[in-house]
């Protein structure tokens, strides 16, 4: 199976570089942005398989990208990484951003953060299974179709 | 002319009745002499005549003894009596005379001088008898009208007096009580001890002590009235006390009155306290409500520096497995170097090599500085974080009051609030050196806290996803240090900026504010620091709070003191010229300096 591509994005470039540390041994392709705009150009240029968000930053919030994301690359799966747990924030991420999973900060990288990265990724593989078996059975019933008649 | 005298004699002795009149005509006195053998013909004489005397025998074929002086003297009281009487019936005689007549004749044993003194003598005395009857009607009429109870107890027991008011009060007759036992019959039972060793002091003579008591009277219906009792003692002519003269007061009503009002007042007294702990507990409220703002934002603020910290800690510790791992085998290898040959060395080195590439340890390596770098940075902000709330809070001296340099106030507030602030609002501040005033820092922070808050939130209303601008700007006057706080927000409407020091009025949706926040400034400010908090702001240009602080300290339990000299200006909140924007000669257009 192809390597995943996971696109991480905060403002606090501490932060990035601890998880790029943190995931070195992970068999991911690992991408970083420091701001709502640079992701969205770094996905313009790559393929991401998960995007994993600060919520609050400034210029373009966690949740804005997030809506766009999901728009516009309804595949990738949508994390969010914040420090702000106030309930409506969360409330608001959840019901706006359809996001996968919210991981507050600070994390714990062994036990929490990895196995949810994990979980994204294999959500991830089963949607594209999924997508890939509907096909193959629509094309089976194409065929199907085009033998008896 | 000398007045003619009227004379009944009333007898039914002929001999006795001749007797007398023929010595009235023997005297020197000019007298109409009317007689009759019945007191049922006297009556009927003394009915429609007036007589200035009457003869009477009192033992007459209708009437016998005292009795006939005592239906004869109702008929005309203004009669005088004289009673004649047989031998040796003196006794008779006195009794009469106590019981009202004014003389007595023994028949058969005077003479026309006798009678005649007699008869003068009974008509001065019944003068005399009819000016003191008159003297005391008046006196117990004037003690009837008194509007208090009068009892005279002789011996402190038996009750020979009792006004009109008295005999009200307790619901008897004037006969019905005249003689009886004071305190057993209208003291009751509870106080009744107490009064008696009251009455026998009084009696002994110790006046000063009991002058003045409050006891309850027993009605005749089974009541009880309280009674507030003046006392004096009667001294009789041995200068010995005899009774003891009591007025008293019916106080029940005044006293139940009493008892209401205090009741009602313990009661307003508890609402008040009551009200006051809510006052205390809403501004404590209030305090949390934005210290709460705050920690939502410090939260962030801290969990990013901590998050990427313990990530890294984490890392590390994956770090020192593989050193570990590495060094183990160099170790095992330079143990066995003196028995391998340089073949196998070759290889061990190699094996060596892709564990330390497969471990990335070049990697590492480079990596382990920067680790440690950013993890020393993450743990100094969190220091400074908490290092700020401590600044800014005071917490170790909340309630004191100690010099305090304003621009040093706000930077600490901006070192909390930058959090809450940064995403949406550029500060910009604008210090003069001004001169220091004795406040509370905590409180005085809380306010600019308050303020740049709301300023901020304001400002996110109106910009969504650009920035505001706030502008701080201290000076000071002449009895001022000044902070003006001025933001480029939506603006205050003139018909809600009126209402914005009222506790509750929030223009925030339910439970975004506690509408406190600048209740709780302007009482800082003004009730607390005697310095002003003015407003004035321009819809869709922007506010300017202004705070206002003396110089000179105000404590404010000093405030009513007359000897402390220290002038004070508070101003109403939002004074009214402040609020049209003319405060300190600055215009409106010049309230937002900056966009």
């Amino acid at each position: 199976m192809e390597t995943r591509t996971i696109l991480f994005v905060d403002d606090e470039k501490n932060i990035l570089t601890s998880l790029r540390r943190g995931m070195m041994d992970e068999p991911y392709n690992l991408l970083f942005a420091e701001s709502g705009k640079e992701a969205l150009e770094i996905l313009e240029k790559n393929e991401v398989h998960v995007i994993v968000t600060d919520m609050r930053m400034p210029e373009m919030s966690g949740l804005q990208l997030l809506k766009i994301v999901k728009e516009k690359y309804p595949h990738i799966v949508r994390l969010v990484l914040s420090g702000y747990t106030q309930v409506s924030t969360l409330l608001t991420a959840i019901n706006q951003g359809e996001i996968f999973r919210f991981i507050t900060k600070p994390w714990k990288l062994e036990d929490e953060f990895k196995s949810v990265i994990v979980q994204a990724i294999d959500y991830y593989n089963l949607h594209i299974e999924r997508d890939r078996l509907a096909k193959e059975i629509e094309e089976l019933k194409k065929e199907k179709a085009t033998s008896v008649s | 002319m000398k007045e003619m005298l009227t004379i009944l004699i009333v007898e039914d002795d002929l001999v006795d009745r001749t007797q007398l009149e023929r010595l009235i005509h023997r005297s020197t006195l000019s007298a109409k002499v009317t007689t009759t053998e019945y007191l049922d013909g006297a009556l009927g004489l003394l009915k429609n005549n007036r007589f200035d005397v009457v003869l009477l025998d009192l033992n007459l074929p209708d009437s016998n003894g005292m009795d006939t002086l005592i239906t004869l003297s109702k008929q005309q009281p203004g009669a005088s009596v004289i009673v004649t009487t047989g031998h040796g019936d003196e006794e008779l005689a006195l009794k009469a005379v106590a019981s009202g007549a004014q003389d007595y004749l023994t028949k058969g044993e005077f003479d026309t001088l006798t009678l005649t003194k007699s008869i003068h003598y009974s008509i001065e005395r019944k003068k005399v008898e009819e000016t003191l009857r008159q003297e005391r009607n008046k006196a117990k009429k004037y003690l009837d009208i008194a509007g208090v109870i009068l009892v005279v107890l002789a011996d402190g027991k038996t009750l020979t007096m009792i006004n009109n008011k008295g005999c009200e009060i307790l619901g008897y007759s004037e006969n019905e009580l005249l003689g009886k036992d004071w305190c057993e019959n209208f003291v009751p039972e509870k106080n009744r001890e107490e009064v008696k060793i009251m009455f026998n002091s009084l009696m002994a003579g110790d006046t000063e002590k009991y002058e003045y008591h409050e006891n309850p009277v027993l009605t005749k219906d089974g009541q009880e009235r309280l009674i507030a009792w003046h006392n004096v003692t009667l001294w009789n002519d041995t200068k010995k006390i005899y009774a003891i003269l009591s007025s008293g007061e019916d106080i029940t009503e005044r006293k139940k009155a009493e008892d209401t009002l205090r009741k009602t007042y313990q009661e307003l007294e508890k609402a008040h306290s009551d009200m006051k702990n809510v006052q205390a507990q809403l501004v404590q409220n209030e305090k949390l409500a934005s210290i709460g703002q705050l920690a939502a934002g410090v939260a962030h603020e801290m969990n990013t520096p901590v998050g990427f910290v313990a990530s890294n800690f984490e890392t590390l510790e994956k770090y020192m497995v593989k050193f570990r791992t590495l060094l183990g085998m160099y170790a095992k290898l330079a143990a066995e170097i003196p028995n391998i040959d340089i073949q196998q060395l070759m290889v061990r080195s190699e094996e060596l090599k892709k564990a330390s590439k497969d471990m990335k340890i070049d990697f590492i390596l480079e990596d382990i500085d920067a680790l440690f770098k950013e993890s020393k940075e993450g743990l100094s902000r969190v220091t400074t974080i908490v290092q700020n709330l401590r600044d800014f809070s005071r917490i170790d001296q909340a309630e004191a009051r100690d010099e305090y340099d304003i621009n040093q106030g706000i930077t600490v507030t901006l070192n909390v609030a930058r959090n809450e602030l940064k995403y949406n609002v550029n500060v910009t501040t604008e210090y003069s050196d001004v001169p220091h005033v004795v406040c509370n820092a905590s409180q005085i922070n809380q306010v600019f806290l308050n303020i740049l808050i709301n300023g901020a939130q304001a400002i996110a209303s109106k910009y969504k996803d650009l920035k505001g601008n706030i502008k701080i700007k201290t000076y000071s006057t002449d009895k001022h240090v000044v902070c003006e706080i001025i933001d480029d927000g939506p603006g205050i409407p003139p018909g809600v900026i009126n209402k914005i020091f009222d506790p509750f009025f929030t223009t925030k949706p339910v439970g975004k504010g506690t509408g406190l926040g600048l209740t709780v400034s302007y009482d800082i400010i003004v009730n607390k620091h005697k310095g002003e908090l003015l407003v004035d702001s321009i819809v869709g240009e922007g506010t300017r709070f202004m705070i206002k602080l003396p110089i000179k300290p105000v404590i404010q339990e000093k405030i009513n003191d007359k000897g402390t000299g220290t002038s004070v200006e508070a101003s109403s909140p939002a004074g009214d010229e402040e609020k049209q924007g003319s405060a300190e000669g600055l215009e409106p257009s010049e309230l937002i300096s900056q966009k």
